[in-house]
């Protein structure tokens, strides 16, 4: 890497530390620092499209961070353009003479070579005829792609890693190699088709129940060319909705929320960026997903967590969110759980109450996240991209239908979504689970009870009673319950144990 | 587009004394065993209340979920009781 794209590096990560050490600061804060900060944010933008396509993918996924950055950044990379000028075809078709082989042409009786239906860093896309008359989609990517984004990659982890020990609060809060791993993964489908080709057949198999919900189909796909179908009807920014009816349009609008919330919480796979540009729609055909680049997966426990912290803002549960919520993340040394579940009995009666038909989860949830940060829970980095791709799915759905409201749908998807988690939770795979938990626990428990009773019987049994630092009673790093409480504790228990074992022997021999 | 057929969804009814009822079937009963058999197999299932009409899916699910669970993944379980009846 030139040392001048290094310089540019580091200018960033300075920006972006200075952002996160002053974006702790929300309320009260003066006129002339916000301006800084705006001035800042502006900044960081500038230099991350200007470094090009990871750093892009960077930004984006930056952007689901509000308990990281602060909301000057947030406003600005949600603005982060990855949009270029077009290159002539002729740079794309060494790619696809690679790709599909030397009589590649015979695969196209058609190609709009004049204009590109987009053009990204990445990657540009035409619109195609088929030599067998079908329309369609080609995504190519651009030459050199690979080398340039395996070296930002090294380069960003160094710098995350320094950034990360030169500032430990963020470290603490802000799990750096997890973040580091989602935006890898996020880049992978960027850098293989055949990846995005996967999310999308899963993405047809989730909307196989709803009528109105599609993914175009993959016709073909290697690693740096996808042939796809073209969607019918409009992107939802640019297509005239005066010619839908409302019963179209409120179809469309439950359609979308609810395959969502289905992928969130039932598949546990989503489509992380559905802005309104990556939704096609039509008044019969019904909506068009499409972009599967960047999909957010979540494990089984963080999405029945998810569907808890939702369900509790829907029902106006401050302490069980709070309560689903540090679960759902890992208290730092400094967390404040007690000061967190106040900000939540603050919090959340001001988001439902205030027009329950206006509850927008995805911004709810941003709320959550940048307090529980603030009060040093440290939370995946999957609920910060989770909690994006719900306003952004909130956000498309209002331009469709603004009269929907999210929390009847929500609610009416519920019993979907219980009803799938019950079926898994009833299955095989989770039966002999089960099964397999209750054989382990067997194999063992008959070895450890003896051992248990032989230490007792031979007035050996210890007992270890321990906090962590800055828990407890005390407020000095050990806690006074470890020092004093604790071996008081032990003891009695012991005493208590060994004088249990001393009655039952006697009753034994009177009996 | 190609794609797979959306799975029927079978609404069931809950009748006033707590029968469960297939209406398709010819109103034959619902044993819950025979509805967790039908859940794992993946058929969409909704049930309604017979009187109000209201979607009472969650009832049902609660009711089937606490009769499966203590039997098989408790302390009855692993003490040889469990998932016997």
């Amino acid at each position: 890497m030139s040392g001048g794209r290094n310089r540019k590096v580091a200018h960033l990560m300075t920006l972006l530390v200075s952002d996160v050490l002053t974006s702790r600061e929300r309320i009260g804060v003066e006129h002339a620092e916000l301006a800084r900060q705006q001035r800042r944010a502006r900044r960081i933008r500038e230099t991350i499209e200007n470094l090009g396509p990871f750093w892009v993918k960077v930004g984006q996924i930056l952007a689901t961070r509000s308990d990281v950055v602060s909301d000057a950044v947030l406003r600005e990379l949600a603005g982060l353009q990855d949009s270029v000028h077009c290159e002539p075809f002729d740079v794309f078709e060494p790619v696809l003479r690679q790709e599909l082989g030397p009589r590649w042409r015979a695969k196209f009786r058609e190609i709009d070579t004049v204009s590109p239906l987009g053009s990204a860093s990445l990657a540009q896309v035409y619109r195609v005829v088929l030599a067998d008359g079908r329309t369609a989609v080609l995504k190519v990517q651009r030459p050199g792609t690979r080398e340039r984004v395996y070296a930002d990659m090294a380069s960003l982890r160094r710098a995350a890693r320094i950034a990360g020990r030169a500032v430990p609060r963020i470290g603490a809060v802000l799990d750096i190699e997890a973040t580091l791993q989602v935006i890898f993964d996020c880049m992978q489908p960027e850098l293989d088709f055949t990846a995005e080709a996967k999310h999308m057949a899963q993405g047809q198999r989730m909307a196989r129940d709803f009528k109105g919900i599609h993914i175009p189909d993959v016709y073909l796909a290697t690693p740096r060319v996808l042939l796809q179908s073209l969607a019918p009807g409009e992107a939802l920014n640019k297509a005239d909705l005066s010619v839908f009816s409302d019963k179209q349009r409120r179809r469309i609008g439950s359609d979308l929320l609810t395959f969502m919330y289905r992928g969130y919480f039932v598949e546990r796979m989503f489509h992380a960026d559905p802005h309104p540009g990556n939704i096609f729609v039509h008044p019969e055909h019904g909506a068009t997903l499409i972009d599967w680049g960047m999909v957010g997966r979540i494990d089984r426990n963080l999405g029945s967590l998810g569907v808890m912290v939702l369900t509790s803002l829907a029902q106006n549960d401050a302490r069980g969110l709070a309560s689903a919520w540090t679960e759902m993340g890992r208290a730092t040394p400094f967390a404040d759980l007690l000061g967190f579940q106040e900000d939540m009995t603050r919090l959340v009666p001001l988001i439902t109450a205030a027009a329950l038909e206006d509850l927008d989860f995805g911004i709810a949830l941003t709320n959550v996240l940048r307090c529980a940060a603030q009060r040093g829970i440290r939370t995946s980095p999957m609920i910060g991209m989770l909690g994006k791709s719900i306003t952004n799915i909130e956000g498309s759905v209002r331009r469709i239908a603004p009269e929907l409201s999210a929390l009847e749908v929500f609610e009416d998807a519920l019993t979907d979504v219980m009803v799938e988690l019950a079926r898994d939770l009833l299955s095989r795979e989770q039966t002999a689970r089960r099964v397999l938990e209750l054989i382990v626990a067997g194999n063992s428990t008959v070895d450890q009870l003896r051992s248990l009773l032989r230490d007792l019987a031979n007035r050996e049994l210890t007992m270890r009673v321990g906090l962590l630092p800055g828990h407890g009673m005390g407020s000095d790093g050990n806690g006074i319950l470890t020092r004093r409480v604790a071996p008081v504790l032990a003891a009695g228990l012991a005493v208590w144990g060994v004088r249990r074992l001393a009655a039952g022997g006697a009753l034994a021999r009177g009996g | 587009m190609t794609r797979e057929d959306p799975r029927p969804l079978r609404v069931l009814l809950r009748s006033r004394d707590g029968r469960l009822l297939d209406l398709e079937d010819g109103g034959r009963d619902v044993t819950l065993e025979e509805f967790r058999a039908r859940l794992q197999t993946g058929e969409r299932l909704r049930v309604r209340h017979e009187t109000t009409g209201g979607d009472c899916t969650l009832d049902l699910l609660l009711q089937l979920v606490a009769t499966c669970l203590p039997k098989e993944g408790g302390l009855l379980g692993l003490l040889g009781d469990g998932g016997t009846r």
